[in-house]
This record gives structure tokens, sequence and C-alpha cells, in this order.
């Protein structure tokens, strides 16, 4: 077990993602949006990493880029020290079944006229098993996610957002992966749904030994979950930790702000620390959170700032820290 | 000194009356909203929250339609109200804030032709006072260029801003009664917590009176003077917020407390609640929270309970509450 947790199981080394912004008759490209700019990070195999900002970080863009449903305009992800980024389709399909993703949406994410056995069994396709072998492995998958054996001949439609989203995790775990990518999974199920969908990632992670990378905005899920929390802004990495540390010892402004806003019960007030929720455009060269930053500093004006390890194991983005 | 409720609500019954079958979607429910009063009204989804919100204002959609009950708003019985007498009401002295905006903005006339039509129809502004009069609850929700906002169109702004906006246009006409339907859910922690310190603002300052409809009763502490738990059309537990808070008797209240995370138990094993809410169509018999009880007597599966008053605010229908 400890062993294993030394094992560097994803590695991304400065991915960035620009999509064009085309305007005008003739379609000319006029800027970028920099969904992803320069990340990087590492998850351990068995941990997890919770990836966590407000909606326009970049956080999906950049789960698409780990498992190739995009291209990235540059940087390297290394898949058990196989850089996966350059390698050609072929190749990849061999690893393709180690990595799964869970959508948000599992309206969405569910092909309506497949039954879910079928969407199952499309999860198994790259593995070299015969038929009766991936039947059996239908069945255990529904018991793992907590679906009986009457659901395979029914259609997505017939079931729930709760019960949705557990047919995209038993399709997520069909092709036997190691890295699990959650989109987050839970954030459009009811709280005692959330719950349950918690319960049973924490179980199937220690069953299977399962490394997932956990996307949220909804900072409890994320503090109940990760080992590690990478905090995003603007396709930026501000601030990084151990879930433990960062929760303790907040440093980056934005992560301050973030956790301020966080609701719990014996909370009376809802004070977040930002003044407006629409900002000026922040400047490329600049730091990202400069124009909604409540303690900006001269320096702050003038450069940008880069990840530094302040503390161990603690690496912040920011000039003030 | 008792005062008067402002919304009395006297055994409602809502029915939709599907192919399949009668959906009994609220079965009974009373209660009472006084001057001033914050109410939060908390449940999981299918429970008929919603449904209970637009019941107030005679907005139930079809195949739905309030078969019993009385609702009284300062006096006056809602049910016996003209089609012409509810223009002038809704919108004017009762507003609803949807949980997505989106669906309730004009997505082909700007928030400004959508602002003055409604202080127009209710207030008779002319088009000058009715722009001076919106760019100023627009600033006042914490919209920091209320002249943009004002001729943007739905679709140009975030999902925060729209529902500022829709939160601006619903006090605009200085209503008496708010009802706030999961108005924070689909939107970020920090924005959420902007919108809700917005709301105690306005509450501070207007003594207004509101339902707040919400799942999340992490949210709840900090806004609500009372609160009322719904479990499939059925309510079970109301109370002052601190008695609830502190106290919670119902099995389904607490089990709703339990699905809360806990920032400092991280990767623990949730109590969550087992299944989950069955379909209105299919009510189970008794009490309908029985077959994901754990605390079930015999009698739950046979009849709904009695209500018990435990203070002369804190109610729970329940045949095993945790008190005692």
């Amino acid at each position: 077990m400890l062993e294993n947790a030394q094992i560097t199981i994803l590695e991304v080394k400065d991915l960035k993602k620009f999509f064009p912004l085309k305007r005008g008759l003739f379609y000319k490209t006029v800027g970028y949006i920099k969904a992803v700019d320069g990340v990087s990070f590492s998850l351990r195999q068995g941990k997890t990493l919770g990836i966590v900002g407000e909606s326009g970080s970049g956080k999906s863009t950049l789960a698409k880029l780990l498992i190739k449903i995009l291209e990235p305009d540059a940087g390297e992800i290394f898949f058990r020290d196989k850089e996966i980024t350059s390698l050609p389709e072929r190749e990849f399909r061999k690893l393709r079944k180690s990595l799964s993703i869970v959508f948000q949406d599992p309206f969405s994410s569910l092909d309506p006229r497949f039954t879910v056995e079928k969407i199952i069994l499309e999860g198994m396709e790259l593995l070299k098993e015969n038929k009766a072998e991936k039947r059996k492995r239908v069945f255990r998958l529904l018991e793992m996610v907590g679906l009986s054996y009457d659901a395979l001949e029914r259609f997505p439609h017939e079931f729930s957002g709760g019960q949705r989203q557990r047919i995209s995790i038993a399709r997520a775990l069909a092709s036997e992966p190691e890295l699990v990518i959650l989109d987050e999974p839970v954030s459009s199920l009811d709280l005692s749904i959330q719950a349950q969908m918690i319960n049973l990632l924490i179980e199937l992670q220690e069953k299977l030994k399962l490394s997932y990378i956990f996307i949220a905005h909804d900072l409890r899920v994320i503090r109940h979950l990760s080992d590690e929390v990478c905090v995003m802004y603007r396709g930026k990495i501000l601030e990084r930790a151990f879930s433990e540390e960062i929760f303790q010892n907040p440093l980056h402004p934005y992560t301050q702000t973030l956790f301020s806003s966080i609701p719990f019960i014996g909370k009376k007030t809802f004070i977040s620390q930002t003044v407006t929720v629409e900002e000026e455009k922040p400047e490329d060269r600049l730091c990202r959170f400069l124009p909604r930053c409540g303690k900006k500093k001269t320096l702050c004006e003038e450069n940008e700032p880069f990840l530094k390890e302040v503390l161990p194991h603690h690496f912040v983005s920011c000039w003030q820290c | 000194m008792q005062r008067e409720s402002l919304l009395e609500i006297k055994n409602l019954k809502v029915y939709f009356y599907l192919e399949e079958g009668i959906a009994r979607v609220l079965e009974g429910i009373s209660l009472g909203i006084k001057e001033g009063e914050f109410f939060a009204l908390v449940g999981e989804s299918g429970c008929g929250k919603t449904i209970f919100g637009l019941s107030i204002l005679n907005l139930v959609p079809a195949p739905g339609k309030i078969v019993e009950g009385e609702i009284n708003f300062a006096g006056k019985n809602l049910r016996s109200l003209s089609k012409k007498d509810w223009q002038a009401l809704r919108g004017k002295e009762i507003t609803m804030v949807f949980q997505e905006p989106l669906a309730f903005l004009n997505p082909v006339l700007s928030i400004g032709v959508q602002m003055t039509e409604m202080l127009n129809t209710h207030l008779k502004m002319n088009k000058r006072e009715a722009r001076l009069k919106a760019l100023e609850l627009l600033k006042n929700v914490g919209l920091a260029h209320p002249a943009l906002i004002w001729e943007s169109y739905p679709h140009q702004l975030s999902g925060g801003m729209r529902q500022r906006v829709m939160i601006a246009m619903s006090l605009s006409c200085g209503p008496k009664f708010l009802i706030l339907d999961e108005p924070t859910t689909a939107l970020d922690t920090t924005i959420q917590a902007q919108i809700l310190e917005l709301i105690l603002r306005i509450k501070k300052e207007t003594r207004l009176t509101a339902l707040f409809i919400t799942h999340d009763l992490a949210i709840v502490e900090g806004i609500a003077d009372k609160v009322a738990i719904m479990y499939l059309g059925k309510l079970v537990e109301t109370g002052k917020t601190e008695e609830i808070f502190q106290n919670p008797f119902h099995p389904y209240t607490r089990k709703l407390f339990a699905c809360l995370l806990e920032l400092n138990r991280p990767k623990t094993f949730l109590n969550a609640i087992p299944g989950q809410v069955p379909e209105a169509i299919n009510r189970p018999a008794g009490c309908p929270f029985h077959p994901r009880c754990e605390r079930k007597i015999e009698i739950c599966v046979k009849e709904f309970p009695p209500e018990t008053e435990s203070s002369e605010t804190h109610r729970v229908w329940c045949y095993n509450p945790f008190y005692r």
C-alpha cells in the first residue's frame, strides 16, 4: 500500500489550451480564450486530486485534455511515464482503457437509444474478453454501483438523475481503469443523493485502488474526497497543497475568498470578500485575479506571479505570499 | 402580542391528473407566514416545494390543479380572485425568483424593456421614470454597471448576473411577499454568498416577508426565521430555525442534516438517506417517509401521524420521533 502511494500515475507539465476568438466577415482571429494556461500537477496512485474553481476557470477543458478529447496546444501529459499528447491514436488506444471519465450531466452523457447493458458493454469494447465474461462483469459492475439487475434492459430516461450517474460510473469502470476523471459528478444532484454518490466513490476507490481527478466547484465535496487540492482560476493554478494544509492554511487571496464562501451549519453570515461579480478582463501578463483582489500591491501591477513553494509542498502563485 | 399571518395556507391540496393516474403532489399543507418573517421550506427534489411556491401564485402548470384548501394573503382569499385581480397582484404584491432565471426571462427582449414593462404595468411609470428606478435597483443588487445591464439581453449575462437581475426585477414594484425558489442552487459558492448577503440586506432594510425554498440546510440557518421540512407533499416538521437546528425531531430532518458534508471530517462514510423520493403517483400509504425510515413502527405503514407539539412553534408529524 505504502509503496503504491509513491508511484506517480499522472503527471502534467505546463499544459496549455487556447481557443481562438473569431470575429467579423472574414472570421479573423481577434484573440484567444486561454482556457488552460500552463497547468502542471502530478497525481499519485490510489489518491484523489481535487481541482476546484468557479465556472469559467477551465476545469472542464482540463478534464477533456487529460483524456485526449481535446488536443492541447502545448505541454505534456505523462500517464505512467508514457507521454500521451504526442502518442498516435493507435498507440493511445492501448492506454485508453486505463483512463475513464464521468461527466457532470447524467442526462446528456448517456445515449438515450442504448439500454443500460449496451451502455456498459460499450465501455468494455477495448478489452479482450469473450462475451460471457463481459456479461458477467456487467452484473458485477451493476452490483458495485448499487443498481438492480432489472436495470439492464431499461433505457436511461427511465432513471432518475442519481441512478443515471450510477450508470455513468458503471460505464466508466467497465474498462477496468486505473485513473477516473470525475468532472462535477455530483453537482447536478440533490444533497441526499450527492451523499450516496460520495459514499459510493469512496468505497469504489478503496476496493479497486482507483486514482481520481475530482473536478468540482463545491468546496465541501472537494474537502471530503481529495488528498491534494489545486485551486484554478481563469486557466491558471493559483494554489496547490495537500487537502489538510490548504483548508487550514489557505494562502492565496482567491483561495481565501473561495473558502470564506462555504456555507456550513453554525455559520450565520455569508460574507464573501469579493466586491462585485463582474470583473474587468484581467491582463494576460499580470495575475489573473488582480481585478478582484483586495490585497494588491505595486508589484502585482508590474509582473505576473508564478507558482512557488512557500511552505513544504504548498505552492502559491501570488506576490503577497 | 401575536402578529397576524400575512400568508395563511390551510389544508392545501394540489393534484396532477395524469394518464397513469392522480399524482398527489401536495397532500394537505397548512402553514402561516407572519409579516417580516423569512420562512424556509426544505426538502429533496420531487417533494413538491416548487409546486407549493407556484400554487401561492396560482401558477400550477396543467394538468395540475388546486383541488382543496385555502390561501389567504393579507386578508384576501387568493383562490377566489379573478384573472384581472391576479394580474394586479402577481408581480406587484407577490413575486417569485426562480431557480433558473434563463427560463423566465424573455430571451428576445433586453433587460431594460422587461423591467420597464413591469414598472409600467404595476406602478404606471413612464419610460424615463422606469429607467431611473430600474438602474437604481440594478445597482442595489450589486451590479457595477447598471446602464450596461439595462441594454443587455439575458444570454449576454452570466448566471450570477441573471439571478441578480431576477431579484432586482422581483423587488422593483415593492412586493410585500417574495418567493425565492432555490435562488442560489445553480451558482458558484462565491456568488451564492453574495446573493444571500444581498437577500439578508434587503430583509433588514425593507422588512420583506419571504418564502425561501431550498434543499441545502447549510444556508437556511443564516437566512430563515422559521423552517418547514417537507416530504412528498406533506410537512413533517416545522419550527423556529434554532429549534430545528438544535433539536431536529423527525428522522427525515435528521437524515437531511446527515447528508451535509462536514469540513472537519473528510473521507468519512456519510449516513445518507437510502433510496430516493418515490414519485407522487405511487405515494406510499401512511407516513410517506416510511419506506426509507429506520425508525418506522407498525402504525407508520398504515396511517399518517398526527401533529405533535413540543413547543408553541415546534411541531412534528411522526409516530417515533427523536425526543423523549
